[in-house]
């Protein structure tokens, strides 16, 4: 049984639509791609699934039960976890503090402070990011919020990862850097993960299946190198297709 | 936790604890300002468990003051008075519950303006009702003196330190501070935004309804638009301010100073008194944004490397 089900999701904004009729299954322990030019909906996408924005039609269920219509804690309570394209930490608290919310408020409901801060160490640990615990968030490089946002989402304990451009404005030796911490943490935590990439590089070598969107529109699905040469796909990257 | 917020509680209470006897070795001019001083800190540090912590900025406080003092002003002589002080704490957060809900859905500026019109509006529906019962003032005969209003302040300070020390350290209080660095990405991470603001802003309220209740004691006299002055608001907000609002102890520097510098111009240019005030607040927002204790911090940590 598919873990995330999209079904006919629709959401416009004043007049223009940014999702028309998505639809599609990502199964448990999957690691599917999206890919899609600017404005093509990806972002969005993410926004309607962790409930930071409502569709206007269409459903969503995980694991089964729909979760549209529900808050994003109640969201993320079910396990599922999202990182924003443009990083939000908690600026003025530390690297372990904004971790260590996670604990607390994710699905593991930790009650105890020592303990979360415990468990967000470890984490921490996994992330190369130890040594920057006890700074503020804001005064980190940009690679390492980027860094931090996912082990923010990782803390929640959930079950599907949303990752939103995590390799976006990283350069070469971090973005690849970055691209083994996914591919260890899919393989190792069971995770299922969808993630949003600029990056087409990283994006086919991790993914198991891409999905390509187009003006809030599903224009391709498949694996990576069924895309690479899906007619489509090459009109929206390279223009009209050639025949 | 617990061991993190220890020490420091250990010290407030010791310090509560000696400040018990003041009313012994001190004259009543000094044990008055003493209760002005704890009035304040006892508002100030309830104020930051809603706006030091989420950012939500609260220019309406003045409401749970005053209606705090609309209690004790009704029942006085009918209620003892430990009966009557929690009942005023619970109207005002009662008050919270009923407006928190819809005020905190809106952020940043619009909730200064939304908390300050509301606390205006509550305002002149009691001085309506006031009319209305053809009511011009209440006096409260009979009220206890400055030494027992004193250690009752004493205790409410105690209160709200012990708190927003609480607070600050707890489960409870990290959210509420994730609230304020980033609210979509607090929300996103498990916290129930709504109910936690929420809850802050009561537990902000309750303290303030009891100062309310103890000011027209020691005043003696209620009247709407005195009980309800916006000015109360604005002193709460400048001084959380001048102090630095994010650690319960700022707070209290900034009461201290601006309650002696209150003494000083009350006596000399009362007039001047809400210019100075207005002056401070904007200098110290431009040349320092930490408050007085966050330029300590700051000062502390360079010295230590």
């Amino acid at each position: 049984m598919s873990l995330l089900r999209i079904d006919a999701v629709v959401k416009s904004f004043a007049g223009v639509v940014a999702l028309d009729h998505v639809s599609f299954d990502v199964g448990e322990g999957e690691l599917v791609g999206i890919m899609g030019a600017n404005g093509a909906g990806k972002t969005t996408l993410f926004s309607v699934i962790a409930g930071n924005l409502r569709a206007n039609d269409g459903s969503i269920a995980f694991d089964g039960r729909r979760i549209d219509g529900l808050r994003p804690d109640q969201i993320s309570q079910q396990g599922v976890a999202r990182t924003f394209q443009i990083v939000r930490p908690f600026g003025n608290m530390t690297v372990l503090e904004n971790v260590t919310l996670g604990v607390l408020y994710g699905r593991r409901r930790e009650r105890s402070m020592a303990i979360a801060e415990a468990k967000a160490g470890e984490i921490l640990e996994r992330l190369e990011l130890s040594d920057k615990a006890k700074i503020p968030a804001k005064h980190l490089t940009l690679a390492a919020r980027k860094r931090l946002e996912i082990a923010r989402s990782l803390a929640t304990e959930p079950r599907l990862l949303l990752l939103d451009e995590v390799l976006a404005g990283l350069t070469p030796t971090e973005a690849n850097a970055a691209t083994e911490l996914v591919r260890q943490f899919h393989a190792s935590e069971k995770l299922t993960i969808l993630m949003i990439e600029h990056v087409t590089r990283a994006l086919m070598a991790l993914s198991q299946r891409i999905i390509v969107l187009h003006h809030g529109q599903k224009i391709a699905e498949g694996t990576p190198s069924e895309v690479a040469r899906d007619p489509r796909t090459l009109s929206v990257y390279l223009g009209a297709a050639t025949q | 936790m617990m061991a993190r917020i220890g020490r420091a509680a250990s010290a407030v209470t010791a310090v509560a604890l000696l400040a018990i006897a003041l009313p012994v070795v001190a004259n009543s001019y000094v044990v008055g300002v003493c209760f002005t001083l704890l009035v304040w800190i006892a508002l100030t540090e309830s104020w930051i468990v809603i706006s030091g912590m989420t950012g939500y900025i609260s220019l309406g406080h003045v409401v749970f003051v005053g209606i705090g003092a609309y209690v004790a002003a009704l029942t006085w002589l009918a209620l003892p008075i430990w009966l009557m002080l929690p009942l005023a704490g619970l109207t005002a957060a009662a008050l919270a519950m009923l407006v928190g809900y819809p005020c905190l859905r809106v952020r940043g500026p619009y909730f200064v303006i939304l908390t300050f019109g509301l606390s205006e509006l509550v305002k002149y529906i009691v001085v309506n009702i006031e009319s209305a019962l053809t009511v011009s003032g209440r006096v409260l005969f009979g009220a206890p003196g400055v030494e027992t209003l004193y250690l009752i302040a004493l205790a409410l300070a105690w209160v709200s330190v012990i708190l927003a020390l609480i607070v600050r350290e707890s489960r409870f209080g990290a959210a509420l501070r994730a609230i304020r660095e980033n609210e979509e990405a607090a929300e996103t991470i498990g916290v129930a935004i709504g109910k936690f603001k929420a809850a802050a802003f009561v537990l902000s309220s309750i303290v303030p309804g009891m100062v309310g209740a103890l000011l027209i004691m020691r005043s003696t006299y209620f009247e709407p638009l005195e009980a309800f002055n916006p000015q109360t608001s604005v002193l709460i907000v400048t001084m959380a301010v001048i102090g630095g609002s994010d650690r319960p102890f700022g707070p209290m520097l900034g009461v201290v100073f601006l309650v002696l510098l209150q003494e000083l111009l009350w006596t000399n240019l009362p007039q001047l008194y809400m210019i100075v005030v207005g002056a401070l607040l904007v200098a110290v927002v431009i040349w320092l944004p930490g408050g007085i204790y966050g330029r300590i911090q700051r000062m502390a940590t360079a010295a230590a490397r």
